[in-house]
C-alpha cells in the first residue's frame, strides 16, 4: 500500500513538474523577431493591421513577432537596413535598395494590367523563382499588390504629351525612376513626400501627380481634380508593397511557409484595390486614343530601357515582364523582337 | 336583367350597400387615425427622447445601462421614421452608443488575443481576433449609420459652409460632436474590422474641417482634439504649420479644467498610433489623476465615464500585453514597471 502510494506520489510529482518543464521547453523553441511595417497612418493604419494577421501564424511556426509601425517609409528601411528590424513591409520603390529584381517590379509599364500583375505574383511563388527573390543578405518572401498608378491632372485639356512640358508634377524625391520619367516627358519635378504630394495637388501647386486609386478617397484627391480635371486611364506603373526578411534571423524552413503565406493573399489585396477604385468618379477618366496607348507603351518602354542601363532597374525582371506581357497580349508591337 | 333590378329595388338590398358603405368608410377612417396616432406618438417618443432621456442620460455614470438601452430601443425610435420626420438627430447618439456596445465586445476578445498569444497558443489566439473582428463590424456599420443620420440631419458635413441654422442650441451641437466621433469611430473600427465596409474613406479628412463649426472651450477642447488627431494620423489632411501634439496638449488641458475628459481619449489614441509610448503612458496617467482630483461635469458625467472607458481600454491592453492581464483594480494611471515610491524604512526595534 505505502509502495502504491510513493508511486503514485512520484507519478504526480512527475506529471505537475512536467508540464512547467515541457512548457519552458515550448518557450525557448520560440524565437523573438521583429516586424517593422510601413504605414502612411500608422499603428491604427489599413496595411499595418493587415500584418498583424501574420503574428498567429508565425508564433505556429515558432517565432513571436513584435510588430512596430512607421509612417516614414524612410525610417523603416534604415531601421531595417541596421539591423533593428528582421522583418519589413516597405514599397516596391522602396525595396529596389535591397532587391533590385522585385524593386524594378514598379518600372513604368512593365505591367499594363491586373491579369499580368496576377500572372507575376503566381509566377513569383514557385520555387524555380526564389534565386531572383533572396540576396545574400535578405529574401523578398511577398509581393502585395497595391493597384495600378494614374496620372491626375488638373485640368483635362492636358491630353497629350506634348501637353505635360512644363508642368509642375509631384513627384517622390527618393524615386529616381519617377524623377527621370518627369523630366523625359519635359515637365518640372515638384519633389514631394507620400505625406505632402496630395496637399500640392489639391491646392494647386502642383498641375499633376500620379497615385494608386487607393489614395483617391483618403486623400481627397478629387479636389485636386476640380471641375475639370482628369485621371488618365492608363497604368503607368503597378505599385505594390513587398514584405523582406533578413536571412540569417529565421530558419529556412519559416522563410518558405511565410512566403507562401504572404502570397496567399493577394486576393484580399485586390479586393481592397477595387473598393478603392470603384469610388473614383466615373466622370473622372479620360480614356486616351488607340494610338496614344501605343505611344506611350513605346515611350514608357524607351525610359525603362533607360533606367535598365542606368543600373536602376534590373534587366532579368524586365525580361521577365515582358514574357508576361508578351504571353498575355502576342500582338504587341514589342513581343516581335527578341530583346528585352 | 329582371332579377337584378328587382333585387335593387329591395330593402334589404339598400340596407347591406349602407353598412358596408359606413364599414368601408370607418375602416378608412381607422386608417387615418392610427396613422395620426403613430405619427403623434413617434414626435411625442422624439421630443421626450431628445429634450428628456437624453439630457437624464448623459447626466449618469452608467455606461452599460445606456448601451443596453441603445441597443433595445434603437429600431423602435427608428421605425418612427415611417409615420413622421425621420429622427435623424436622435438616430446619432442612439447609434452612438450602441455601436459602443459592440466595440466593448470587440476589446474584450481583443484582450483574450493578447493573453493566448502570451499562452502560445495561436490557433485559440487567432479564434479571438477573427471573434474581435465581427463585433468590430458591427460596430464599424452602427458608427456609420450614426456619421450617415448626421449627414442627413446637417448636410454634407465637412465639404463647404457649417450649418450654423442647425447649430443653435447646445443639444443640436452636442449631436454634431457625437456625429463627428461616430465617423472617426467607423473609419477606426472598418480597419480593426479587416475587411471593406463601404466606410468612406475620406471621413477623416472631413471630420477635421467640420470640428471648425463648433466652439472647442465650449466642448471641453474636444473638437480640436479630434482635429489634430486626424492631422497626426494623416498629415496630407493637415495644414502646412499645423503642430498636432502641441494641439493635443492644449485640448487635453481643457478637457481637464471642464470636467470632461475627452480629449484625453484622442491624445492617447493619436500617441499610441505614432508609437510614442511615453506619451500614451502619461495621458493615462494623467487622465487617473484628473478624475480622481475633479467630479465629471454635472451634465456630461456619461461623456466622462466613456472616456475613462476608453482610457481604461488603452491601458488594459498595455497591462495584458506585457503581464497577462487588465489593470489591476485601483491601478488606472499605474503600471507594472513603474518605480517602487521611495519611503522611510522604518526599523521595528526603534519602535519598540
Amino acid at each position: 500500500m505505502t509502495t502504491l502510494k510513493r508511486t503514485l506520489m512520484i507519478a504526480l510529482a512527475a506529471v505537475t513538474l512536467g508540464t512547467p518543464l515541457s512548457a519552458s521547453a515550448q518557450q525557448d523553441d520560440v524565437i523573438k523577431r521583429s516586424f517593422c511595417v510601413f504605414d502612411p497612418v500608422g499603428a491604427n493604419g489599413p496595411l499595418f493591421e493587415l500584418m498583424q494577421s501574420a503574428r498567429p501564424m508565425a508564433l505556429e511556426h515558432g517565432v513571436e513577432l513584435d510588430m512596430r509601425a512607421y509612417t516614414s517609409e524612410k525610417i523603416a528601411a534604415e531601421e531595417f537596413r541596421n539591423g533593428q528590424c528582421d522583418f519589413v513591409l516597405l514599397t516596391g520603390t522602396m525595396a529596389r535598395d535591397f532587391n533590385r529584381f522585385t524593386g524594378s517590379l514598379e518600372a513604368m509599364g512593365a505591367i499594363p494590367g491586373e491579369e499580368e500583375m496576377r500572372m507575376l505574383m503566381q509566377i513569383l511563388s514557385q520555387d524555380n523563382a526564389r534565386k531572383y527573390l533572396r540576396t545574400d543578405k535578405y529574401e523578398v518572401v511577398g509581393v502585395l499588390p497595391a493597384g495600378a498608378v494614374y496620372l491626375f491632372l488638373d485640368d483635362r485639356a492636358i491630353n497629350t504629351v506634348e501637353e505635360l512640358q512644363g508642368k509642375r508634377i509631384a513627384t517622390l524625391d527618393h524615386d529616381k525612376a519617377s524623377i527621370t520619367m518627369v523630366r523625359h516627358v519635359g515637365a518640372s519635378v515638384v519633389g514631394s513626400s507620400t505625406s505632402n504630394f496630395s496637399g500640392r495637388f489639391n491646392n494647386g501647386s502642383v498641375d499633376a501627380a500620379y497615385a494608386p486609386a487607393v489614395a483617391y478617397e483618403p486623400l481627397e484627391l478629387y479636389k485636386g481634380l476640380g471641375e475639370n480635371g482628369a485621371i488618365l486611364d492608363y497604368t503607368l506603373a503597378q505599385m505594390n508593397f513587398q514584405v523582406i526578411v533578413r536571412r540569417d534571423a529565421f530558419p529556412e524552413e519559416y522563410v518558405s511557409q511565410v512566403r507562401d503565406y504572404a502570397f496567399s493573399r493577394v486576393d484580399e489585396a485586390y479586393g481592397i484595390i477595387e473598393d478603392a477604385e470603384s469610388k473614383v468618379k466615373e466622370k473622372y477618366w479620360m480614356q486616351p486614343t488607340e494610338q496614344q496607348r501605343h505611344e506611350y507603351d513605346a515611350m514608357l518602354r524607351e525610359v525603362r530601357d533607360q533606367l535598365r542601363d542606368e543600373g536602376e532597374f534590373d534587366a532579368t525582371a524586365l525580361k521577365l515582364m515582358r514574357g508576361i506581357r508578351c504571353r498575355v497580349e502576342p500582338s504587341r508591337a514589342e513581343c516581335a523582337r527578341s530583346e528585352g | 336583367m329582371t332579377a337584378i333590378l328587382s333585387g335593387v329595388a329591395r330593402p334589404r338590398f339598400w340596407a347591406r350597400t349602407i353598412v358596408l358603405l359606413v364599414l368601408a368608410a370607418m375602416l378608412g377612417g381607422c386608417s387615418m387615425i392610427r396613422h395620426h396616432m403613430y405619427a403623434t406618438s413617434g414626435n411625442v417618443m422624439q421630443g421626450l427622447s431628445k429634450e428628456h432621456t437624453t439630457p437624464y442620460v448623459l447626466q449618469q455614470a452608467d455606461v452599460g445601462m445606456s448601451c443596453a438601452m441603445s441597443e433595445a430601443t434603437t429600431p423602435l425610435m427608428m421605425s418612427f421614421g415611417r409615420v413622421t420626420d425621420d429622427p435623424n438627430q436622435l438616430g446619432i447618439m442612439m447609434h452612438l452608443s450602441a455601436a459602443g456596445c459592440s466595440e466593448t465586445r470587440a476589446r474584450e476578445q481583443d484582450l483574450q488575443y493578447e493573453r493566448l498569444m502570451r499562452d502560445r497558443d495561436p490557433d485559440a489566439a487567432q479564434d479571438a481576433r477573427y471573434a474581435a473582428s465581427r463585433h468590430y463590424r458591427e460596430a464599424a456599420l452602427r458608427f456609420h449609420e450614426a456619421w450617415k443620420r448626421m449627414n442627413e440631419h446637417y448636410g454634407h458635413v465637412g465639404n463647404g459652409k457649417c450649418p450654423a441654422e442647425r447649430l443653435e442650441t447646445e443639444t443640436d451641437q452636442f449631436m454634431f460632436l457625437a456625429g463627428l466621433i461616430s465617423g472617426l469611430q467607423a473609419m477606426n473600427t472598418q480597419v480593426r474590422a479587416g475587411e471593406q465596409l463601404g466606410i468612406p474613406n475620406n471621413i477623416g479628412s472631413r471630420v477635421a474641417r467640420a470640428t471648425e463649426c463648433l466652439d472647442d472651450d465650449r466642448w471641453w477642447g474636444a473638437p480640436g482634439a479630434m482635429q489634430a488627431a486626424v492631422w497626426a494620423m494623416l498629415p496630407s489632411a493637415a495644414p502646412d504649420d499645423a503642430e498636432p501634439f502641441k494641439q493635443l496638449e492644449k485640448a487635453s488641458r481643457k478637457g481637464e479644467e471642464a470636467g470632461v475628459r475627452l480629449a484625453h481619449v484622442f491624445h492617447a489614441v493619436a500617441a499610441e498610433n505614432a508609437g510614442d509610448r511615453a506619451m500614451m503612458r502619461d495621458v493615462i496617467r494623467r487622465h487617473a489623476s484628473a478624475i480622481e482630483a475633479k467630479p465629471a461635469a454635472e451634465d456630461w458625467v456619461m461623456i466622462d465615464e466613456t472616456a475613462t472607458r476608453h482610457i481604461q481600454a488603452l491601458s488594459d491592453r498595455l497591462w495584458t500585453r506585457a503581464q497577462g492581464h487588465r489593470t489591476p483594480t485601483g491601478q488606472l494611471g499605474e503600471f507594472w514597471d513603474d518605480p517602487d515610491p521611495e519611503s522611510e524604512t522604518i526599523d521595528l526595534n526603534e519602535l519598540m
